[in-house]
């Protein structure tokens, strides 16, 4: 993405945050296709909330259509439950992926359990496959997704695709592992590093559980999976080494400060560390109904996803969000580097500094750039007036 | 005009402890409401500014998010009443439900030691005793809650004896009634025989008596002298009077069927899971199954849930209930709670109809000041342009 996109996308994202109107289609874009699960994850809300239906296919395909039409750039997510227990499922990465959307797929592993499943996840053209893996050995791993044998079907899952990709001449998505930390693998996370090395994971990512997307205003410091205070100088060492990792190899993909995860199990997380940015991230459920974060503002089944976001509904939610004390670290809520103009000024301008174009090229740039903000300043005065 | 809930009973679960003789709610496995729906729910009930929620079972005690959902309620200003037999109180609960802000607890007491413990079980008056003693310690607004049958009618004295020793100070008495039987044929051994009626008469007179000279505060006059000819089976409703509950209270059982009330249990009015609790209240259905069930379906009852009806205390009367009032710990916070509550849902509505929409938005200083910074990354823009 060149600089004045980036500026422009960033620009985008702070003022409708501060005007809390959507001036931008949301980045994330996470569809449950499903809430059949076959794990029993114990930090893992869904199966409380069990329910039959699941999104059809033709309601799927029409709410790919809108989004291929969106001019911003976006990433479905589908997750579940379980999205391989769906037995359309390959018919719905298809359209997806033939609509030209980037998609990618959450997993728990468990169906994919043979080379030719292995093989059509990876030919189907998503850009990136997680599977989650929550410990290093088979004992935490199974005690955490509650069902026995998990670890050794996650780790089969991995393995499978990443032979898959070595005989595809190593195109197709994207392995990735992700790792929810919690109390019951804090002694592990770093052994999970060798472990996905070993079974040829490109991009492991490290995520602090929460309890459930309903319960999170009021679950932080006082779930059953938090840190103990005595394992607070266990996880900084744990960081300490991760990044340590992380600088020599690569591998780990850290979606924030990983230093902020101490203050976050210590529960003194605060508006100064981590914002939330409403509008960066909805997710549709089984049923339809569209969310950000707490109760749902609309139903794909009823209306567009554009509309959606307009609804009163939605404007209060997102309203609730912003005032928000308890951050929750989840990356799909936040992007750090649109909080500030002055972070998104810096940003843009340093960007500029690296490119290697003429300087008429970067002067035309610059003053795209005031462009913009001339539009969003007309925007606010405008506004201003009509009071 | 529309009804407002005032009051909704929660049964939490179907679990109890203990198997009391007038007792036989059936154990079948339903799928409990869980942590997240109860909180959706509460939250709900919560726009509706009621007087209280009543957790009650099963034994509300045996579920492990009590102290949660009871703070939970707090922290919205809702006040909180607990119904539980007491065997499961001791220091640490009663100081774990002080903590949490509960409102009130019932427990139960049937009289002496003897008589309690053949009703419901071995051993448990003791520990009831004990739980009393826990919670008058931690100063939690306790009332006995006394179930009047054939068996103990003769000893509604002592309870209020035992009250002014313990030093609690309200007791609630409740007929027999057959609701929660199975086996309905059973129902006649609680029940007195014509020939008693002058016996449970001179009981209720005197407990009358000595609770005003104990300063302790009982159900109304003319509610307790109801009580002997039921018994005996020859008190009739009036006909004229419609029961207030059906139009200010519901119940909850414990899968989320919303009940309109514990006497009529057979009649559903919808499920919590499907529909949120307001518009099942408001709903035509409701509304009709009022009706029917005022018209056709209600026999009369003595349910003590709506024994304030009874009887507009006289002043004296008032005067004593007052002062017994005034004198409970949590007194002044529950006043404070109703106000809040209903000051709340006024406001609401006047904003509701007032301004259909009004976005929760920034007011004009904020305007101005993202003005100010707009210039600013202008000025750097420029600034960077000349160089």
């Amino acid at each position: 993405m060149g600089p004045l996109k980036q500026f422009k996308t960033n620009l985008a994202f702070h003022f409708s945050k501060s005007l809390n109107k959507p001036l931008i289609k949301p980045y994330w874009i996470y569809i449950s296709l499903t809430h059949k699960c076959n794990f029993n994850c114990r930090m893992c809300g869904v199966k409380n909330i069990l329910k039959e239906y699941e999104l059809d296919f033709d309601t799927l395909r029409k709410v790919f259509q809108e989004i291929s039409g969106w001019d911003s750039d976006c990433v479905v997510v589908f997750t579940g439950g379980e999205p391989f227990l769906r037995e359309d499922i390959f018919d719905i990465i298809d359209t997806s992926a033939s609509l030209g959307l980037v998609t990618e797929i959450v997993s728990n592993g468990s169906q994919i359990n043979n080379m030719h499943i292995a093989k059509r996840i990876i030919r189907s053209g998503i850009e990136n496959i997680a599977v989650s893996l929550d410990g290093a050995t088979s004992q935490v791993h199974d005690h955490i997704r509650g069902v026995e044998g998990a670890y050794k079907k996650a780790t089969d899952a991995l393995r499978y695709l990443s032979e898959a990709k070595k005989i595809n001449r190593n195109l197709g998505p994207q392995i990735s592992a992700w790792v929810t930390i919690m109390k019951e693998n804090s002694e592990e996370l770093h052994d999970i590093i060798y472990l996905s090395k070993e079974l040829g994971v490109e991009c492991l990512v490290y995520h602090p559980v929460i309890v459930t997307q309903d319960d999170m205003q009021n679950t932080i410091k006082c779930g059953d999976f938090w840190l103990e205070d005595t394992q607070i100088d266990m996880l900084k060492d744990k960081i300490d080494k991760i990044a340590e990792y992380q600088k020599q190899n690569g591998l780990v993909a850290f979606l924030h400060d990983p230093y902020l995860w101490i203050k976050y199990f210590q529960g003194a997380l605060s508006k100064q560390d981590w914002q939330c940015n409403p509008f960066v991230f909805i997710d549709i459920g089984p049923d339809g109904s569209v969310r950000s974060c707490g109760p749902a503002f609309g139903n794909v089944k009823e209306m567009s996803l554009a509309d959606c976001l307009n609804t009163i509904e939605a404007q209060k939610a997102r309203a609730r969000m912003l005032k928000c004390n308890k951050p929750c670290l989840q990356t799909c809520w936040a992007r750090p580097e649109s909080d500030y103009l002055m972070n998104i000024v810096n940003n843009f301008i340093s960007q500029l500094g690296n490119l290697k174009d003429g300087p008429s090229h970067k002067k035309e740039l610059i003053e795209k750039g005031i462009g913009f903000l001339s539009q969003y300043e007309d925007l606010i005065a405008k506004k201003l007036q009509q009071r | 005009m529309k009804n407002r809930i005032r009051e909704v009973i929660i049964s939490l679960t179907n679990h109890c402890n203990l198997k009391c003789a007038m007792c036989q709610i059936p154990l079948n496995n339903v799928r409990e409401l869980s942590t997240v729906e109860l909180r959706e729910l509460i939250t709900d009930i919560a726009d509706s500014c009621p007087d209280s929620i009543v957790f009650s079972g099963g034994e509300p005690l045996l579920r492990k998010d009590i102290f949660e959902l009871i703070s939970f309620a707090n922290q919205l200003k809702i006040n909180t009443c607990l119904a539980s037999n007491g065997t499961l109180i001791n220091d640490e609960v009663a100081g774990l439900l002080a903590s949490s802000g509960l409102g009130v607890i019932n427990i139960s007491i049937e009289g002496p030691e003897q008589i309690h413990d053949s009703l419901r079980g071995e051993g448990n008056f003791k520990k009831a005793i004990a739980a009393l003693e826990h919670l008058v310690h931690h100063k939690i607004e306790t009332t006995i809650a006394t179930v009047v049958c054939g068996k103990n009618y003769k000893f509604l004295t002592y309870v209020i004896e035992l009250a002014h020793q313990l030093g609690v100070t309200t007791v609630k008495f409740q007929p027999f009634s057959e609701i929660f039987l199975i086996d309905k044929d059973g129902k006649n051994q609680f029940f007195a025989s014509g020939a008693d009626l002058r016996d449970i008469e001179t009981e209720i007179k005197r407990v009358i008596e000595i609770s005003r000279s104990y300063n302790i505060a009982v159900n109304p006059d003319t509610y307790l002298r109801s009580v002997a000819p039921y018994l005996c089976g020859c008190w009739q409703r009036k006909p004229h009077s419609a029961c207030p509950g059906l139009f200010s209270s519901c119940s909850i059982s414990a899968e989320g069927d919303v009940h309109i009330c514990w006497v009529l249990y057979d009649t559903v009015l919808g499920n919590v899971r499907n529909k949120r609790l307001s518009e099942i209240w408001d709903s035509e259905g409701h509304n009709r199954l009022r009706e029917t069930a005022i018209k056709e379906k209600c026999k009369g009852c003595l349910m003590s849930c709506y024994d304030y009806n009874f009887e507009k205390p006289k002043l004296k009367e008032l005067f004593i209930l007052k002062k017994n009032k005034l004198k409970k710990p949590r007194f002044y916070k529950r006043q404070y709670f109703r106000i809040y509550q209903y000051a709340h849902y006024i406001f609401k509505k006047i904003i509701n109809r007032s301004i259909n929409l009004r976005t929760p938005s920034e007011n004009d200083t904020d305007t101005e000041r993202m003005l100010c910074e707009i210039q600013m990354a202008k000025e750097i823009l420029k600034k960077h342009l000349r160089d």
